[in-house]
Parts: C-alpha cells; sequence; structure tokens
C-alpha cells in the first residue's frame, strides 16, 4: 500500500497533475524561457533540483517551523537552493546563464517550487515528498522541452540547434517570441484537455458496458 | 503562552537564516573565483577571435604604451607617425591582407568602390540625427537625474539657459512618474542619457523584461571602453576597441578591431544588443558585420554612405554606426593623452 502510493507520488506529477498543461502553474518561466529546446532543458532541471531539495528540506523541518512563519521560512530555504544553482550555472554553464538571464533567480518565487511546499512537502514524509517534487520536476521539464522543441522549429528550422528543415525554410518569426509562446501552449493544453476527456469517456463507457455485460 | 510561540517564531527563523547564510557563504567562496575569471577572460576571448592569431593579447592601461608601439610600426610602413581618424577620407578600396602589410599605399580600385556606394544609397537613406548625436557636449544632466529625449535639442544648438530650467523641471518631474511605474520594464525610450551623457563609470544595462526576448544574452556589464593590443614578435598587430551607442531596443556593444597600423578594419563583432528579434538583432549576423572585414579606417562610418544597414533596422544600423564613430573618436583622444573624449 504504503509503496503504491509513494510511486503514485512520482508519477501524477508526469500527466495527471502536470504543472503546466494541467494545472496551469509556473507559466512565468514556460513562456519566457521556452525559446530554444535546450534552454528549457537548462531550465527544467534547474528547477527540478530546487524543487527537490527544497521538498526535502522542509518536509524535514515541517514539525519546527512554526505555522504562522511557514512562509517566510520556505522562502529562505527556496532562496538558498536557488542561489546555489545560479552561482553554478554562472560558473560552470556561463553560455546557459546568459540565455536564462533573470528567468533563474526568478525560480524562488515559482508557484510550483513554493505550491509543492505548501501543499505536499509540509504534510508528508521526507521519501514522499522527494519523490513529489522530482515528479513534479521531471514534468515540468518534459512540458518546458516539448513547448521549447516546438517553438524552435518553428522558428528557427532546428531542434537542440539541430538544423531539421533545410535551407529553404522560412522561420516564422512569432513564434520565436511572446504571442508563439502562448499559442503553443494553448494547444498543448487543448491536445492535454482532449486527451485526459478522451481517456475519461472511454473509462466510464466501459464502466457502463461492463455493468451492463455483467447484468 | 503567546510569548513563548513568538519566541519560538524568531528563533525559528533566525536559524534557517544563518544556516541558508552560511551555506551561501560556502557556495559563493568556491563559485566566485571561477566566475570572476571567466568574467575576465569573455572579453580576450572575443578578441582573440578577431585579432591575428598566435598574438599576445593584453588590456591597454597605459596610453603612452600603446602610442610608442603604434607609431613604431606606422613609421615602419612608412606612414605618418600620429594617428587620426579622418571621416572625410576618400574611402579607400578593402585592402587585401598581404598587400597591406608590405606596402601600405596600395593602389587603390577605385571602381569597386564607387559602385558599392551607389549600391548602399540605394536601399538606406542617411539622416542626419545619428551624425550629430555623439557630437553632443558633454552636459551634466544626469546630476539631476533628468532624461533628455533624443527630440530636445542639445544644449550646444540653444545657449539660452534660461529655457532650459524650466524644460529640465518639467522633464524631471516627468520622468520620476515614469521611472517608478515603469521599474520593472524598462521601456527602450529610456536610455537617452547613455548615449548622450557618458561618464566614465559605466551604466549598467537594464534587465530585459519582455518575454520572448530572452534568448539575447542578458543583461550583463560590460565596459563601455576598453582597448586591447596585439603583440606579436614585439610588434602590435592589432588593436580592439569596445564602444557602446544606443540601439533601438538598449545598448549596442560591440568590438572593432584594427590593423597595428591603424589603417585597416580586421573585424567587428557585437557583444551586446538587445534589438528586435529577427530585424535589429541581424547586426550580430555574419552577413552585416562582414562588410567592415579588411575595410580602410578612414570612412566617415554613416549609414547609407559606407555602411549598409540591415534592412527594416535603420534604428540599429544608426546605432551600430555611432558605436563605430565612438571607437575610432576614443581611440584618437586615448592616443594623445589617454582620456576618452566621448565618454561612454
Amino acid at each position: 500500500m504504503a509503496k503504491r502510493n509513494l510511486g503514485h507520488e512520482f508519477i501524477k506529477g508526469l500527466w495527471e497533475e502536470h504543472p503546466n498543461f494541467v494545472m496551469l502553474i509556473g507559466l512565468c518561466p514556460t513562456l519566457a524561457v521556452s525559446t530554444t529546446a535546450m534552454n528549457g532543458l537548462a531550465m527544467g532541471i534547474a528547477t527540478t533540483f530546487v524543487i527537490v531539495m527544497s521538498n526535502i528540506l522542509i518536509s524535514l523541518l515541517r514539525k519546527v517551523i512554526p505555522d504562522e512563519v511557514r512562509l517566510p521560512s520556505y522562502i529562505i530555504v527556496v532562496a538558498t537552493f536557488v542561489t546555489i544553482v545560479d552561482l553554478a550555472l554562472k560558473a560552470y554553464f556561463p553560455d546557459i546563464y546568459r540565455l536564462l538571464g533573470i528567468f533563474i533567480p526568478l525560480i524562488v518565487v515559482n508557484c510550483i517550487v513554493l505550491g509543492r511546499a505548501e501543499a505536499f512537502a509540509s504534510r508528508n514524509g521526507v521519501v514522499a515528498s522527494a519523490l513529489d517534487g522530482l515528479g513534479m520536476g521531471v514534468g515540468f521539464t518534459w512540458g518546458l522541452v516539448l513547448l521549447s522543441a516546438i517553438r524552435e522549429l518553428l522558428a528557427k528550422g532546428a531542434i537542440f540547434g539541430y538544423t531539421v528543415f533545410g535551407e529553404g525554410f522560412h522561420p516564422i518569426q512569432i513564434f520565436g517570441q511572446a504571442p508563439g509562446a502562448f499559442i503553443i501552449l494553448g494547444f498543448l493544453v487543448a491536445l492535454v484537455n482532449f486527451l485526459n476527456i478522451n481517456a475519461k469517456r472511454k473509462r466510464e463507457l466501459k464502466k457502463i458496458s461492463d455493468r451492463t455485460l455483467a447484468a | 503562552m503567546k510569548k513563548n510561540s513568538i519566541a519560538r517564531m524568531v528563533i525559528v527563523l533566525m536559524a534557517i537564516s544563518l544556516v541558508s547564510g552560511a551555506i551561501l557563504t560556502l557556495a559563493n567562496e568556491k563559485f566566485s573565483p571561477i566566475i570572476k575569471a571567466r568574467e575576465s577572460d569573455k572579453m580576450r576571448i572575443v578578441a582573440e577571435k578577431l585579432l591575428p592569431e598566435g598574438s599576445q593579447i593584453t588590456k591597454v592601461t597605459n596610453y603612452k604604451e600603446l602610442k610608442s608601439l603604434v607609431e613604431s610600426v606606422r613609421q615602419e610602413n612608412g606612414l605618418n607617425a600620429e594617428w587620426k581618424w579622418d571621416p572625410d577620407a576618400k574611402p579607400l578600396e578593402s585592402v587585401a591582407k598581404a598587400e597591406s602589410k608590405d606596402e601600405p599605399e596600395v593602389d587603390i580600385d577605385w571602381s569597386a568602390w564607387g559602385l558599392e556606394g551607389l549600391d548602399e544609397e540605394e536601399i538606406t537613406t542617411p539622416e542626419e540625427e545619428t551624425v550629430t548625436e555623439p557630437e553632443v557636449e558633454e552636459f551634466n544632466w544626469a546630476d539631476f537625474g533628468i532624461e533628455v529625449d533624443d527630440v530636445s535639442v542639445g544644449p550646444e544648438e540653444e545657449p539660452d539657459t534660461d529655457d532650459y530650467d524650466l524644460e529640465a523641471l518639467f522633464a524631471a518631474d516627468v520622468d520620476v512618474n515614469t521611472k517608478t511605474t515603469n521599474d520593472t520594464s524598462e521601456s527602450s525610450d529610456d536610455y537617452d542619457l547613455d548615449s548622450l551623457f557618458a561618464t566614465e563609470v559605466d551604466v549598467s544595462k537594464p534587465e530585459e523584461s519582455a518575454l520572448g526576448t530572452s534568448d539575447e544574452p542578458a543583461a550583463e556589464k560590460t565596459p563601455a571602453f576598453e582597448i586591447y593590443q596585439a603583440i606579436s614578435g614585439g610588434k602590435l598587430v592589432g588593436v580592439a576597441v569596445i564602444s557602446k551607442a544606443k540601439g533601438y531596443g538598449g545598448d549596442i556593444v560591440l568590438m572593432l578591431a584594427l590593423e597595428g597600423t591603424l589603417e585597416r578594419v580586421l573585424g567587428i563583432d557585437v557583444l551586446q544588443q538587445s534589438e528586435t528579434a529577427g530585424l535589429g538583432s541581424l547586426i550580430t549576423g555574419e552577413k552585416f558585420t562582414s562588410q567592415f572585414t579588411d575595410k580602410a579606417v578612414g570612412n566617415p562610418y554613416e549609414v547609407g554612405k559606407d555602411i549598409q544597414g540591415v534592412a527594416g533596422a535603420t534604428i540599429s544600423s544608426k546605432g551600430v554606426a555611432s558605436a563605430l564613430q565612438k571607437a575610432l573618436k576614443n581611440l584618437e583622444q586615448f592616443l594623445i593623452d589617454g582620456t576618452v573624449k566621448e565618454g561612454a
């Protein structure tokens, strides 16, 4: 029972409670950073690290931190990890740091990080919180990579910097900019909703047919 | 009971802050030397790309040293020891690398240049504004926190100072208002000061806020004026000048690399820009920057005259032009007395 629950904590972030496409949180970095697939991947990994670490620490401290000052405490914890990521990226991956720019420090106020701390880590054990953070992080990463890969493909004709289309390709500039991000995100959210609704309908139909067959 | 809980809150918060502070100190100690090393290398890496291979590149701090190096190279090549950038010089033909080194007075193939010049004039129409802009005298409006719009007349053109006070006050008022409301999202019009009233301190560029432009380099402090020299075999083989000017969406910082004699352009590279993606950002493209490679230095550097602008991005192209003009003026002044005339 416990094991299945732990597995579920990880899995739910990947689809069922996907931060971008189902819960629609953390959209500021999602829209801003997803210009190239590489950017999306880097941002996703950075955010994943922060979510996992802050979830672990907050879960450990959940009994120590008084309820009244929990938000400032969370912010300090999250900001610490974000600053570490910020410095590490600046030191070892200056190119990525230059591209992501202000959006690395802005992970501090990312709804996903604080949301998971508040909604999950402050109420659950360390292992469950770590898995929850990892699931959310991975979900956020794949969402970001998908979105940014589509945008890069349309705006630059490349994925991860490798040219896909030949010389004749004419880039569609708008997808490299903010409106394009909204358009693609809208389509992706619609797609995810469509799949979810379809799956739900099928499940219900199956249930009904099972019942009638049994009768 | 209540006292107790407040004490606990304070203690917990303080403990968390202390621990996080300690962790960050450690992290900073570990990372900051690497970051510093990288930042000082950044300019050098660009300079290495533009300047001749195999030369030793150092940042110039002493103008006399550079001056004597330049003079010796120029005399060796039979040129006037004192270098001056002459904007009115008749455009010289692109000089081939090998030729220029051995015999500086090359036979000029005028026809190629003439044709090119015509082409450029057809495509872009030159306007006077950008040319006059860098010539505005330094006037310390900055001290009063006053921003002056591009349209407003430079102080030298209208010497009547009484009028100005009013305008200045008015401008100051307006600007304070807009500043507070637009704190986080700078509009491109806010930057006029940078180019008009240059101070020696480099003005840090505000962060980009627009969502879509995040694939441009983020704002970083880039020096407004710096010179690098390349020495090979005891001789000066190249000089790289960093210069900054206002573009359409912010500052344009570029590096101009010259040959040791300062008579030929080795190339330019745009180090920082935040122009419109897909239009103004084309100034970083090979197609635009390569038109400077191997050109003679004695050119006016005006869009439409000797620079072919990027289509649809006149202001960005003019920004590059004025950065180039500034670079050469600054270099000229630097070689005379080690100061920077145009500032910025």
